[in-house]
């Protein structure tokens, strides 16, 4: 740490007479520095600042100027937050004493710019007479012309939709006649065919689920049966055991006499 | 134009204006500036103000007590030490949030905040991107006509704020001035 300053020629020439700035605390030394650098309270660098702080004091010294106690205190302060964490950078000791500095750092930095905003409310208030003395008015409620008084040409309303879509970048919905092929009216209704499966498990009690698709004669009449399986299953009045190959579908016991499906 | 302002009550913006007659901006600027240039030559009952991009006709000040007592109106309140702070610190620091207001003043300023909000002198412009994401305010255009300012640019400069500026603060909290032994040293100094 000897004879820092020479590192810092450039920055600390820049006007001999910064040296005789008197600040009123080291906090609002170390403000300065941020400021100088353009740097944020939260990221203080504090090898950096450590520099250049103590190349602040040795500039006072060299002309014979006092340093205040406090000044020495903080310096170090700051070398000893330094050395902690060149040594380890977790280092916890070093990281909390740190957040001291930096909560330190912007109080002062609040103080300083409440004291300012004091100042400037005193100039400000005046300037608000005039407030106080104008009037205006609020708007009139105006009506809209019910008569659409544009031009427009056909082809606009296309552009106009076409302008919508590319926005969207959504297709128009498909026609339904798009569908045609996949959705057809149902020709074998669901419901008959679960009233048939219930009164063939009244009658003949237990039974295997393939039994129940033998003797269909259309694809309809299968997908029928499945989704009355399902139906039933869903209401609660069939029950399906077993394993996959080998499944059987029973009447529940204690299923309503005449459910409505 | 004064028949568009009338019309209007609030405040218009340029570009509507130089819609409405077909002229170029600066020819709008011009001719506004002249009109109420006029308005206050002549000593009329209203003026024309400018806030930023937009224009608006008021009573004229002068006239005040007279208008008042026509319609035996008392002058509004002035605004409080709190309130003229609070605003202060947004006028400045403006987009900010009410925890920095909250922070510089050291204590807690919403119930300020929401009259100065009602006044219609500071408005909610959007959200810091941070954890929490409070809200940001800044000052309205109400805020420039109420202090007589057509832009923020107006507003007087903040004291010490540049870097060769260093405010001392007394034990009371008050502004010192500096020492003249320093001016010497620093002639660019702006007096605080």
């Amino acid at each position: 740490m000897d004879n820092p300053i020479f590192k810092l020629t450039g920055v600390v020439q820049e006007r001999s007479a910064e040296a005789l700035q008197d600040f009123e605390g080291p906090l609002d030394l170390i403000l300065y520095l941020l400021s100088k650098n353009k740097i944020e309270i939260q990221n203080i660098p504090i090898a950096l600042i450590l520099d250049q702080y103590l190349a602040y004091l040795e500039q006072r010294k060299q002309l014979d100027l006092e340093i205040a106690s406090d000044f020495i205190a903080m310096a170090a302060h700051l070398m000893y937050i330094k050395t902690r964490m060149l040594l380890s950078l977790e280092d916890e000791e070093a990281q909390s004493e740190m957040d001291e500095l930096i909560r330190s750092l912007e109080e002062r930095r609040s103080k300083d710019t409440y004291a300012r905003v004091r100042t400037l409310t005193e100039t400000l208030g005046p300037m608000s007479e005039f407030g106080r003395n104008t009037m205006t008015r609020p708007p009139e409620p105006m009506q809209r012309g019910k008569v659409y008084e544009y031009d427009q040409e056909k082809g606009d309303l296309i552009l106009a939709m076409q302008a919508v879509f590319d926005r969207t970048e959504k297709l128009a919905p498909p026609p339904t006649a798009a569908f045609r092929e996949i959705v057809r009216r149902e020709p074998y209704p669901v419901a008959d065919k679960a009233k048939e499966i219930l009164r063939r498990l009244k009658r003949g009690g237990i039974t295997r689920f393939l039994l129940l698709f033998r003797g269909s004669r259309s694809r309809s009449e299968l997908v029928a049966t499945f989704l009355a399986v399902l139906e039933l299953c869903r209401s609660k009045l069939i029950r399906l055991a077993g394993s996959d190959t080998d499944c059987t579908i029973d009447y529940e016991k204690d299923a309503p006499e005449t459910p409505a499906l | 134009m004064e028949g568009i302002l009338f019309a209007s009550g609030e405040p218009v913006g340029i570009d509507r204006i130089c819609l409405a007659l077909e002229l170029d901006r600066p020819t709008a600027e011009q001719l506004l500036h002249r009109l109420a240039d006029y308005y206050a030559y002549e000593r009329r009952g209203i003026r024309l103000v400018r806030m930023e991009d937009s224009y608006q006709l008021c009573s004229s000040p002068d006239y005040a007590d007279v208008i008042r007592k026509a319609f035996e109106i008392r002058k509004s309140a002035k605004l409080s030490q709190p309130a003229l702070e609070v605003l202060t610190i947004i006028a400045y620091y403006q987009p900010t949030t009410r925890a920095f207001v909250d922070q510089v003043r050291g204590v807690d300023s919403s119930y300020t905040m929401g009259l100065l909000l009602e006044r219609k002198l500071i408005e909610e412009c959007g959200h810091l991107q941070v954890p929490g994401r409070p809200r940001l305010y800044r000052t309205t255009k109400e805020f420039l006509r109420v202090f007589h300012i057509a832009s923020l640019e107006e507003l007087p400069e903040m004291p010490g704020l540049e870097q060769d500026g260093q405010l001392r603060i007394g034990a009371d909290g008050a502004i010192l001035p500096p020492e003249s032994g320093e001016d010497a040293a620093r002639p660019e100094e702006e007096p605080v």
